[in-house]
């Protein structure tokens, strides 16, 4: 399983404490699901950005943050904390915080299923 | 029997219902709660969809016993859902405990989930070493007080 410098290795660790024997590999497991999610949740980033949904880009944030975390993702998990603490206060900083997530997002993707 | 042995039989028979709209966080609770031991695990996307799975195992007189649940959810969220089963006396009785998870947490979230009955709470994401410990507080230690 290839890993990244964006990951935080503790998370993974934590990870493979959950593996059962003969069972598919954890990782590869749980980053098809973040994987599947996050390319749901981009979307819906994007949406709730061109509606000008400040309250949309709270809860997306929020939820992508948790699984962002979970998986070790840590800049994008800290970019979506940004964002789900400032949405609703600041309309300028955010869609500079959605592009800092976007590319995050797809270069951490890049880099975990690069060949 | 030794006491722990004890403990890890009870733990290994709970039944458990994990509550949380998304994918990967309800994958985890549940890769969790297998590496405990724990055999009968259900899940619900939604506190709606969790009031039917509670009402359905109650009917085939197989209540849960513990119910994880996401604070913030879409439909019915773990607010609504915590208070729909304190509400009910047939759920005290049975003993079903609710253990709350949320990636948001300040001395306000604390207050509410302890004024509404909460048995435990846990900041996210879940790990192996928390919610055991959680478990055990809430079933192990609550029993020997009780004992």
């Amino acid at each position: 399983m290839k890993t990244s410098a964006r990951i935080d290795p503790a998370a993974w660790e934590a990870l493979r404490e959950l593996q059962t024997p003969g069972e598919p590999d954890i990782i590869a497991t749980f980053l098809t699901i973040y994987f599947e999610s996050s390319e749901v949740l981009l979307k819906d980033l994007q949406q709730a950005m061109a509606e000008k949904n400040s309250k949309a880009l709270v809860h997306i944030s929020h939820s992508w943050k948790s699984s962002s975390y979970g998986i070790g993702a840590k800049t994008l998990g800290d970019l979506c904390s940004q964002l789900e603490k400032t949405a609703l206060t600041s309309e300028s900083g955010q869609s500079l915080l959605v592009a800092a997530m976007e590319r995050e997002y797809l270069e951490l993707k890049a880099e975990l299923l690069s060949d | 029997m030794r006491s722990n042995d004890k403990n890890s039989k009870l733990i290994s028979d709970l039944r458990v219902l994990v509550v949380e709209d998304m994918s990967f966080e309800r994958e985890l609770a549940v890769a969790v709660l297998k590496k405990m031991g724990i055999g009968h695990i259900r899940t619900a996307e939604n506190g709606s969809i969790a009031i039917s799975k509670i009402e359905n195992s109650m009917a085939l007189m197989a209540p849960f016993d513990l119910v994880i649940t996401d604070w913030k959810m879409p439909v019915e969220d773990g607010h609504g859902l915590l208070k729909w089963i304190k509400m009910r006396q047939k759920y005290k009785a049975h003993g079903m405990k609710v253990i709350i998870t949320t990636s948001l947490l300040d001395e306000n979230d604390v207050k509410e989930f302890i004024q509404q009955g909460a048995d435990s709470f846990i900041v996210k994401p879940l790990s192996l070493d928390v919610l055991t410990k959680k478990i055990h507080e809430v079933f192990v230690l609550d029993q020997q007080k009780a004992g």
